[in-house]
């Protein structure tokens, strides 16, 4: 259980980490993203 | 801060508190020295602030000022017999350079190796580090030789071109001598002083003289990138030519600072492989075990060194071309999308084979570690991402094909292969490539331990969801923005990828110093490494070499028919810009002039270890 939490923890942490900086990068350039990441008009 | 035991004899010891207040105060003047030398020289940029300065500067100005860039005719151009000038130039300048980055890298990593020997108290470190500077020291004289040579063959040769530069940089040049004259003295004052201030207090004196010769040396380096970045993005002048900002304006044009980062780092990377190739001589030509296992770990240190400076070095190259773009987009096309694109062909090809040598030599040194055998496994994947990852990168958009082929082809893109030749996909490659790259290092570091922290299992699982979340974000930004977006999506998308790269390193760096702690070492034994393996040390300064004459050749030609870009413009015979296969062959007799330089620089430094024996004795051993 303990092992299936420390997996989990991590990919939800990995996952958060990169999406917030493909949004952070993206829209420091002008380019904002859709909760989905296609560009926003 | 205290000092290793086993560096400090103990009378030093007994003296160091008497001694600290005047040593800090010693190691300090020479800095104050550097900084007054730069201070006080009135055609100087950074002392522009103080009154006297300014107006000095406001003098040579005013001077100068009214005067345009000449107009070029054939008297302002000679010849040596039918010798092409610019070729004379290209492959002196070319040494130059190659000499110039090995000699003003090396001190930077030894100056760390030795500050690593002091905290560790690991006198390895130090001997490794006064071994790298005794081949470097065969080499600052070979630079000086063609320093000169290059800048007697410029003034010969375009005399008036150099008479404009001389106008438009004034005094500065002075301040590049005497930071030369800097350079040389605290140079052989830091070299042959590693004896005599070896232990205790002493040595922080020799670690400032470290300090400040890398100071010096740097501040070398931006001086002479000034000219360089000044012919190809001319700043401080106007459009004629003629000076009308002060030194500083002047040498702070658009493309200093990218490229004074993108040198310095390559410096690095490349004075590494160079000494690692050193390393991988004197191993394979070893005759005890014990200097086998000293110059494996040499090697060891030499490739870290190597590859950790070129990890980063692609995005200094993005930050470069971006501010080249940025500056003029026909400069940039002209680099990228004109006859130079096929360069960056040659690039990917260079690069790859660097990558796959440093990843060949990390996956073979796993075999010093018994411990290694928990990642082995995993070395096929990496070796496959890399393969093919390669093939994308080396993929050509644009095919030079016949008539016949185009209609085999049905058209002058491959209907498979077509989309690997775009810069997305080559995005993609990249990055994971680098990414693989930094897998096997870690994995190499990992070898000899066993993590004893109790939080193991979660930073293992971190680490992991952190590198598939990286790949699968540097794919999908690449695919999704590079194919399925418009042009401005996939070049922002680009910096995106990028960072997962970063992130990936930076996590990696960060997560392991946090598990080491308290960790179990594991035995390694040095010296036990395939010939192979070593054999990769020599790839690495090859097409670290290559790929340096490659992509300075790109640099200096983006200037196409100018001497300095848009206000002088280029009327000799050479004015243009030459056939690839022409240019093919100037880099690479510059670069196997250079591979035979540095073998004389390799024996020379190998022959100071030479002993002739006693008339009548047996001859003595080879010291290590």
């Amino acid at each position: 259980m303990k092992i299936m939490k420390n997996w989990l923890l991590s990919f939800v942490i990995a996952f958060a980490v990169f999406y917030a900086m493909d949004h952070a990068i993206m829209s420091m350039q002008g380019l904002p993203l859709n909760v989905d990441m296609t560009p926003a008009q | 801060m205290s000092l290793p035991r086993s560096l400090i004899p103990e009378q030093a010891e007994a003296e160091q508190a008497k001694n600290r207040l005047t040593m800090h105060t010693i190691s300090a003047l020479f800095l104050i020295v550097l900084l007054s030398a730069l201070m006080l020289t009135p055609e100087f940029a950074w002392s522009s602030d103080t009154a006297g300065a300014a107006e000095a500067v406001e003098n040579v100005e005013n001077a100068v000022q009214a005067e345009p860039a000449p107009k070029m005719g054939p008297k302002d151009y000679r010849q040596i017999g039918s010798m092409s000038s610019r070729s004379f130039v290209w492959v002196v300048a070319q040494l130059h350079l190659f000499l110039a980055a090995f000699v003003l890298a090396v001190p930077l990593f030894v100056t760390v190796i030795e500050w690593i020997g002091v905290k560790t108290g690991d006198q390895r470190y130090d001997d490794m580090a006064h071994e790298f500077m005794k081949v470097t020291m065969t080499a600052y004289s070979l630079t000086a030789l063609f320093g000169g040579t290059l800048a007697f063959a410029l003034f010969l040769l375009y005399p008036t071109f150099m008479g404009y530069m001389m106008e438009v940089f004034g005094n500065q040049v002075m301040v590049y001598a005497l930071l030369f004259f800097l350079e040389s003295g605290v140079l052989y004052i830091y070299y042959y002083s590693w004896y005599a201030l070896r232990y205790g207090n002493k040595k922080y004196i020799h670690l400032s003289l470290g300090v400040l010769l890398n100071g010096v040396g740097t501040t070398l380096l931006f001086v002479a990138n000034a000219w360089a970045t000044f012919m190809m993005a001319p700043s401080g002048v106007d459009g004629s030519g003629a000076v009308t900002g002060d030194i500083w304006a002047i040498m702070r044009g658009p493309l200093w600072n990218p490229v004074n980062l993108h040198r310095f780092v390559a410096n690095i990377a490349f004075g590494g492989a160079v000494v690692g190739a050193y390393a991988g001589f004197k191993m394979l030509s070893a005759r005890t075990m014990a200097q086998r296992a000293h110059y494996d770990w040499m090697g060891y240190t030499s490739n870290f060194i190597a590859v950790l400076a070129f990890l980063p070095l692609p995005f200094a190259g993005y930050w470069l071309m971006a501010e080249i773009y940025a500056y003029s987009q026909q400069m940039g096309i002209t680099a990228m999308g004109g006859i130079l694109a096929w360069l960056f062909i040659v690039q990917a090809v260079l690069i790859g084979t660097i990558l796959l040598a440093a990843n060949y030599y990390l996956w073979n040194g796993m075999s010093r570690c018994p411990g290694s055998k928990r990642y082995t496994w995993l070395i096929k994947y990496i070796a496959f991402t890399l393969v093919v990852s390669f093939l994308i990168w080396v993929t050509p958009h644009t095919l030079i094909l016949s008539a016949k082929e185009i209609a085999v082809l049905g058209g002058s893109h491959h209907p498979i292969l077509g989309p690997f030749g775009i810069m997305p996909a080559k995005n993609i490659a990249v990055n994971l490539m680098l990414i693989g790259t930094f897998l096997s290092f870690q994995l190499y570091r990992r070898s000899d331990k066993e993590i004893t922290v109790a939080w193991a299992g979660f930073g293992n699982a971190l680490m992991v969801a952190i590198y598939l979340i990286a790949i699968a974000n540097v794919i999908f930004l690449g695919v999704y923005y590079g194919y399925f977006t418009n042009t401005v999506y996939k070049v922002g998308s680009s910096v995106a990828q990028v960072m997962s790269t970063l992130i990936v390193i930076i996590a990696g760096v960060t997560i392991d110093t946090m598990m080491f702690k308290g960790a179990r070492t594991l035995p390694v034994t040095w010296g036990k490494i395939s010939n192979r393996g070593v054999y990769a040390l020599f790839a690495l300064p090859i097409a670290f070499t290559w790929l340096m004459a490659l992509m300075g050749y790109v640099r200096s030609s983006v200037r196409t028919h100018w001497h300095v870009y848009t206000v002088m413009k280029d009327n000799s015979v050479d004015n243009f810009i030459p056939s690839i296969g022409h240019a093919g062959n100037m880099m690479t007799v510059a670069t196997i002039v250079f591979l035979l330089i540095i073998l004389f620089i390799f024996w020379v430094a190998s022959l100071s270890d030479t002993r002739q024996a006693i008339p009548g004795q047996k001859p003595a051993q080879e010291s290590a």
